[in-house]
């Protein structure tokens, strides 16, 4: 099986009609999480986080980050998808992303891939790639830049 | 046979070891809380002694014939030219020769285990938190700060604490 033939994505539904999607073996775990715990001043989409396996695990909900005029989800059981990346520093961190249903594993071949051009506007600056399945575009999150940055910094480039 | 029994109460090496003082109090709001050293506070005050500045911008409390800044802070982190609602509790914090005021809800003294700090991470990083670190604690974050932290803090976000003499530091502006 030649690594091509080996690609693969989750597709995580991130509200009731966006889909966005990671690596294969950047997502660690699907967990629920019982109670998320905020930082004020900060956007909505990026102000919550959990303790999960004695450390902070910092969250994005993406429904906020897409559609910012929605309320906020807090104090209630949500799943979370905890992914792993590499920061800026080399060393291997974690963050999670807010769910709206069950992941699904992809296999998608390279012959799929698209521009991240031909995403929406709001997704191709957290995206680093994107791919067509089943006539729909899912952009490939860029974990690094969505966890590594700050909201300004992430703010800035919009 | 001598019945009586040692009096451990009093004896010379009877002394009751006392728990160490707390090394951080908290200040309380309502999302989060600040862990000051108890080394930097100086007293408590209650908010009915502040009153308004002559330029109306900032509130002072006068603490031992000193009129003295006040600061208040709302959960968003921003910064109030009036008493921020609920806030029950002045502060007095010194930092090195100032002298500064903090509101917050309530105060208390930490008495349970802290046990895991964790940095604030790089995407919830935003310049207007007071603190770099914190605690979790009962679903709220507790952000680790100090008094000379705070000075920092303020003055970077545009709140300038300066003094003539040392002793009578004064709110020069603010901005968000």
């Amino acid at each position: 099986m030649t690594s091509a033939e080996n690609l693969g994505a989750w597709l995580l539904p991130v509200t009731d009609t966006a889909v966005v999607a990671v690596g294969r073996y950047e997502l660690k775990y699907i967990e629920y999480i019982s109670s998320s715990i905020r930082l004020p001043g900060l956007p909505d989409y990026c102000a919550q986080g959990f303790i999960w396996r004695d450390r902070f695990v910092p969250a994005v909900d993406l429904q906020q980050l897409a559609l910012p005029n929605e309320p906020i989800i807090s104090n209630t059981e949500r799943l979370a998808a905890i992914i792993a990346y590499e920061n800026s520093d080399g060393s291997l961190a974690t963050g999670a992303i807010y769910l709206r249903g069950v992941p699904r594993l992809l296999q998608i071949k390279p012959e799929q891939s698209l521009s991240i051009n031909q995403l929406e506007t709001s997704w191709q600056l957290i995206a680093h790639a994107a791919f067509q399945a089943q006539d729909r575009i899912y952009p490939v999150l860029d974990l690094r830049a969505l966890f590594d940055s700050t909201p300004a910094d992430l703010n800035a480039l919009h | 046979m001598n019945n009586t029994s040692p009096n451990f109460a009093t004896g010379p090496s009877a002394v009751i070891a006392q728990p160490p003082p707390p090394a951080l109090m908290e200040c309380r709001y309502s999302f989060f809380s600040l862990l000051i050293p108890t080394k930097d506070i100086v007293t408590l005050a209650n908010s009915q002694q502040v009153t308004s500045s002559a330029d109306a911008k900032t509130q002072i409390i006068v603490h031992a014939d000193q009129p003295l800044p006040v600061i208040s802070m709302n959960d968003d982190f921003e910064f109030l030219p009036f008493l921020c609602k609920g806030h029950e509790v002045i502060v007095l914090l010194r930092s090195d020769k100032y002298l500064f005021g903090l509101s917050c809800q309530s105060f208390k003294k930490i008495d349970r285990d802290l046990n895991n700090k964790y940095p604030v991470p790089n995407s919830m990083r935003s310049v207007k938190q007071p603190f770099k670190e914190f605690f979790v604690a009962d679903g709220k974050i507790l952000g680790v700060t100090s008094a000379a932290a705070l000075l920092h803090y303020f003055t970077e976000r545009g709140l300038i604490i300066s003094s003539q003499d040392a002793q009578l530091p004064q709110v020069q502006g603010s901005k968000q």
